[in-house]
């Protein structure tokens, strides 16, 4: 099978037929996911954690990922087990990519920590250096 | 423990946690040039720090154990000795 060596971008689902002209189906061989989902309330800071969906077809960060600005807690999103806890929830902004498919964008060599802070923060890489603001819903 | 010690030896778990988080990035991009010269510059940088502090301190674990006419490895305070 012959190499497709150019890159998606966020139009390929599953195995369906290429669509970068091979001939084959190629799966989704150096697939990029879209840009981190920003929040209906403005919320800018990037997000760790699990990309979901609501009941009512709005994409939110689940409560173990959810994360951001102060902004984001002013949003009331009362869900159907009755959790009322404000939540911060964003539009679902990936309708090409396939359901319950994980994406791990490749990561580039940058942003490199003097080695104090990388030691401090457990990373070396700024990139990766997520803010964990997940909380239990109850 | 001596300042000059807790200082060497900090030194050297810094760069030997940026080497092993280098280490794991290499695994997945063993062809990134950039990623590999860091690695080989904190490797010779570690090999420096731990020579210097083996040959202050004594050894940091059995491979820098001297291997002359005694082994040392015992001859040094342990860590429950509260030097180390």
């Amino acid at each position: 099978m012959s190499k497709c060596k150019q890159q998606y971008y966020g139009k390929c689902a599953g195995n369906r037929p290429s669509q970068c002209g091979c001939e084959k189906d190629m799966g989704c061989p150096g697939m990029v996911p879209p840009p981190m989902p920003m929040t209906e309330c403005g919320c800018k800071r990037r997000m760790a954690g699990m990309y979901d969906m609501s009941s009512d077809g709005r994409g939110y960060w689940p409560n173990m990922g959810m994360a951001g600005t102060s902004d984001c807690y002013d949003r009331d999103y009362r869900r159907k087990d009755g959790c009322d806890k404000k939540r911060c929830y964003v539009n679902n902004n990936m309708p090409d990519f396939a359901l319950a498919m994980a994406y791990v964008p490749w990561q580039p060599f940058q942003n490199i920590f003097e080695d104090e802070e990388a030691f401090q923060e457990g990373t070396i890489f700024a990139d990766l250096n997520l803010e964990y603001c997940g909380r239990r819903c109850d | 423990m001596d300042k000059q010690r807790r200082c060497l030896i900090n030194r050297i778990s810094e760069v030997s946690f940026v080497m092993d988080d280098l280490r794991l990035f290499l695994d997945t991009h063993p062809c990134d040039q950039d990623a590999l010269c860091m690695y080989r510059e904190y490797s010779m940088m570690r090999a420096e720090l731990v020579a210097q502090y083996t040959c202050m301190y004594g050894p940091i674990n059995q491979c820098g154990v001297c291997e002359c006419d005694e082994w040392d490895w015992t001859q040094y305070p342990w860590p429950w000795e509260g030097e180390c």
